[in-house]
């Protein structure tokens, strides 16, 4: 599922965000990744969705070799991951609705499918009637539900969210971490990267901390395994 | 692609044109203005060369025969010009002829030439040579010249080079014209795309994380900067035709003297719509399209 081999990321002029980091992460787990600002996980995430490319080593998602990929092969290496952001990324102007089948027509989907399966992703993240709401209209923890959504709507393999809970309070975040797992029962593999220890420690089965863009631990692997 | 996609990339084309619609009418504006100097100048130009090739077919070189010439030499200079590839049309003007001119040029003082007649002719033979292309005036005069029987020939050549020489300086000048329209035109475009896109950059990123390709989500803000050239090529379209009529009818009908003499070899506008619709609309299409290219590239780099 995701493959890290030896993979050092460096920015110019000299800063190594990634440091010859190896990690494995199979089909259906759910792993937090955890760590303080300026500990890399912005930049394993940036590599996974191969925002970045790795300076060193080869990153393997979904069957693509990221190192490798050629440019025109990136939107459908993207279309078999869904990714959830701290700030939601909704379009302010169109409706929960809207936003949802944004996504799916910008990858060329036909409206009879986007009218069949807008509705029931709603449904799955129990916004079934606020589906005509502006994200205005809603609060924090039902936008991330729609852009969690939004990340199912190609129904991929891997679910990323970076600091999904970062922008809404305590009690709803739950409500996503919730969700987040219900996804995750039903086979998807869910990477969630935060700095809240606290949730990340009531919900994985596995935890990786970075520091200074190196794993120092990883706790719960299967098989039980502990670096 | 789908129809429905297709339908779907043309409507946010046709969405951020009129959301942008300010900046919208002003590229147009600019747009339209660059394309109606274009349509001038070159409408200009194709005139010029008409006029050019008018005053150049009524350039003749002129071969005198020697008084003395046998009539073989005459006829054998017939066969030469018959099969002359430079040649376009030729007459031959006799003695008699060339004096019966003369006296018709001096009207009512024909009479005083009257005892040139017969035997006294001073006048010479000539044959009148009309070429295809003034460029090879020289050349061909010289050939001329070499025929047995010929006296001397009289070229224009002074006339051919102004009219060469116009016609080389309407061509060049034309192009430097259309070319620096061509960027100005396109810079505007691809500024006007920017703020769009810039506007929409969100969108963008969200796009290229939802994993849309990058020739789909180009496509809205081309069709955006063809719309513009569309609308553009339009109007300078319905500009020019309107102004080349009036011109038209204006020069054919009410000038005189000089101006009058230009309107026999004005280029009647009914052979020049079909080439000025689609150039326009090429012109438009071409910096609508390649303008938006440019002004996308940065923010593809997600």
């Amino acid at each position: 599922m995701i493959d890290f081999k030896n993979v050092t990321k460096t920015y110019e002029p000299n800063i190594t965000a990634v440091r010859d980091m190896n990690l494995h992460i199979d089909k259906g787990e759910f792993v937090f990744v955890i760590g303080h600002s300026g500990a890399g996980k912005s930049t394993f995430l940036k590599l996974m969705l191969r925002e970045e490319k790795a300076t060193k080593g080869e990153v393997m998602v979904n069957g693509y070799n990221l190192t490798k990929i050629k440019e025109k092969d990136i939107p459908y290496m993207r279309r078999t991951l869904g990714v959830v952001f701290q700030d939601f990324r909704l379009i302010p102007n169109l409706t929960a609705y809207e936003n949802i089948a944004f996504a799916m027509r910008v990858t060329n989907i036909d409206e009879k499918e986007i009218k069949r399966r807008v509705p029931y992703i709603l449904n799955i993240v129990g916004l079934a009637k606020k589906g005509g709401k502006l994200p205005t209209q809603l609060s924090g923890g039902e936008q991330q539900r729609v852009a969690l959504a939004r990340a199912l709507v190609h129904n991929p393999d891997l679910v990323i969210a970076d600091e999904p809970t970062g922008n809404i309070d305590p009690a709803l975040s739950l409500e996503i971490m919730e969700l987040l797992k219900a996804i995750n029962s039903t086979g998807t593999t869910v990477v969630v990267v935060t700095h809240e220890h606290e949730l990340a420690k009531r919900y994985a089965q596995r935890i990786i901390e970075m520091r200074k863009g190196v794993i120092v631990s990883d706790t719960g692997a299967k098989g039980g395994e502990v670096i | 692609m789908k129809f429905s996609s297709f339908k779907y990339l043309f409507r946010q084309g046709l969405h951020n044109f009129v959301g942008n619609r300010l900046m919208s009418v002003a590229s147009v504006g600019v747009v339209t203005s660059c394309l109606i100097l274009v349509g001038v100048c070159v409408s200009l130009a194709l005139n010029v060369n008409s006029f050019v090739e008018y005053l150049g077919a009524q350039n003749e070189v002129i071969i005198y025969i020697k008084d003395d010439a046998a009539r073989e030499s005459i006829d054998a200079m017939d066969e030469k010009l018959k099969s002359d590839a430079d040649v376009s049309e030729y007459t031959f003007v006799s003695k008699e002829r060339a004096l019966e001119e003369q006296m018709s040029y001096m009207g009512q003082y024909a009479s005083i030439l009257s005892s040139y007649q017969g035997e006294n002719n001073p006048l010479p033979a000539s044959y009148r040579v009309h070429l295809k292309d003034l460029t090879r005036l020289e050349q061909v005069s010289l050939r001329f010249s070499q025929m047995d029987g010929v006296d001397y020939v009289s070229t224009p050549t002074e006339l051919a080079g102004v009219l060469i020489t116009l016609k080389n300086v309407t061509y060049y000048a034309g192009f430097a014209v259309l070319a620096v329209l061509m960027l100005v035109s396109m810079v505007v475009i691809s500024n006007t795309i920017r703020l769009t896109v810039f506007a929409r950059r969100r969108e963008i990123s969200i796009m290229k994380y939802v994993g849309a390709t990058n020739g789909f989500i180009q496509l809205p803000f081309v069709v955006e900067g063809l719309i513009i050239g569309t609308v553009s090529a339009l109007i300078t379209f319905i500009a020019i035709s309107a102004g080349y009529i009036y011109l038209y009818s204006y020069i054919t009908t009410q000038a005189s003297g000089f101006i009058a003499m230009l309107g026999t070899c004005m280029i009647p506008y009914t052979s020049l719509r079909f080439v000025m619709g689609i150039g326009f609309l090429l012109f438009g299409w071409i910096i609508g399209g390649v303008g938006s290219a440019i002004s996308m590239r940065k923010y593809l780099k997600v």
